[in-house]
């Protein structure tokens, strides 16, 4: 991952961070230095996207169509109720230039799509998966394989989420995971903002990791939580060897 | 023997729980084990599972106690064994 050297506010302003074991400065240096690639700033990817903006990365692509809706409201924190009806990326950009105004920001006022998905990711060195719809994750995890960059899968539903870290090549990645989407999922599905915001956390934390280049990002573990009985479970998972998406890799 | 299946997501809506033990009878499969678990929760949860043709659906993985496992695992389950259904879930 490049570096960019950090200027004198950028050292005052981590200086909660940098200290910390195995990462230091030349680990801002390194978040200073990254672009990541958010899909979709909603519940999941607007606490991504904010967390990573407070930690000093230094470039976001952020793809998200549309305006703000009502229920959009109960956990999109990038999202303000004066801006309803106003595009997503409009305010999200906003929000998180308030709080990180050296962050560069590519605003996408789309979703991805077969269209911008290879452009997107290439403009990334860490992609950030918190898509609603499974053509887009599939679509994400096909760029991510075929350019080599790093994927981090978040999800979520009701009380529940997932969250595992993909490296193409030596992890197993959404296709050999979940070969192909729900029958029966549907668009819109309850959850909570605090769920999506304990997920978006975790993957900002996933991200912040691969980036800076310390600890143990959930390289074949995946983490499932339900947060309605405070149950966790990380478990072992494995790629196949048949996987349409990235069985070539290991041949 | 006696299995521990936990349900995630859409699959617990359509168990209607979070979990529950299922008797087995001794060398009994995964398998064996999902084919008693639709016969128990009826269509349900059987179309979440199975495709028509008796497949699992792709969009369904498996975990015995912490390590993801395949619907073909020959080896029979032990007694107390834990398995947990996930199902794949998105973004919003």
């Amino acid at each position: 991952m490049p570096q960019a050297p950090l200027n004198n506010e950028e050292k005052e302003t981590y200086a909660w961070q940098i200290p910390v074991r195995d990462f230091g400065e030349e680990g801002q240096e390194r978040l200073k230095g990254a672009s990541v690639l958010i899909s979709r700033i909603g519940g999941l990817g607007g606490v991504v996207a904010y967390e990573l903006a407070a930690a000093g990365i230094g470039r976001l692509i952020l793809a998200h169509a549309g305006d703000i809706k009502p229920g959009d409201l109960n956990r999109q924190l990038l999202m303000t109720h004066d801006a309803l009806g106003t595009p997503r990326i409009e305010s999200a950009k906003k929000r998180l230039l308030e709080l990180n105004p050296r962050l560069q920001i590519d605003a996408v006022a789309q979703n991805v799509a077969e269209e911008n998905a290879a452009d997107l990711v290439s403009r990334a060195d860490v992609v950030v998966d918190c898509a609603p719809l499974f053509a887009e994750r599939y679509l994400l995890n096909r760029q991510a394989v075929a350019q080599g960059k790093h994927l981090i899968e978040c999800s979520m539903y009701e009380m529940e989420f997932n969250i595992t870290s993909i490296e193409p090549g030596t992890t197993p990645c959404l296709r050999c995971l979940f070969p192909d989407a729900p029958p029966t999922w549907k668009r819109e599905f309850p959850v909570f903002g605090a769920v999506s915001g304990v997920v978006g956390c975790l993957g900002a934390s996933e991200a912040i990791k691969i980036l800076g280049g310390f600890g143990n990002p959930l390289y074949g573990q995946l983490i499932r939580g339900d947060l309605r009985n405070m149950q966790f479970q990380k478990m072992t998972i494995h790629r196949d060897p048949s996987c349409r998406e990235c069985g070539h890799l290991f041949q | 023997m006696q299995i521990h299946v936990l349900y995630t997501a859409q699959l617990k809506n359509a168990a209607g729980v979070p979990g529950q033990i299922i008797d087995l009878p001794d060398q009994s499969t995964v398998r064996h084990l999902l084919e008693k678990i639709a016969e128990v929760h009826g269509e349900a949860l059987r179309t979440m599972l199975f495709d028509s043709g008796g497949d699992l659906l792709p969009s369904v993985l498996l975990c015995l106690g912490d390590e993801q496992i395949s619907i073909d695992h020959a080896s029979p389950l032990s007694d107390g064994a834990e398995l947990t259904l996930l199902s794949a879930i998105s973004g919003g």
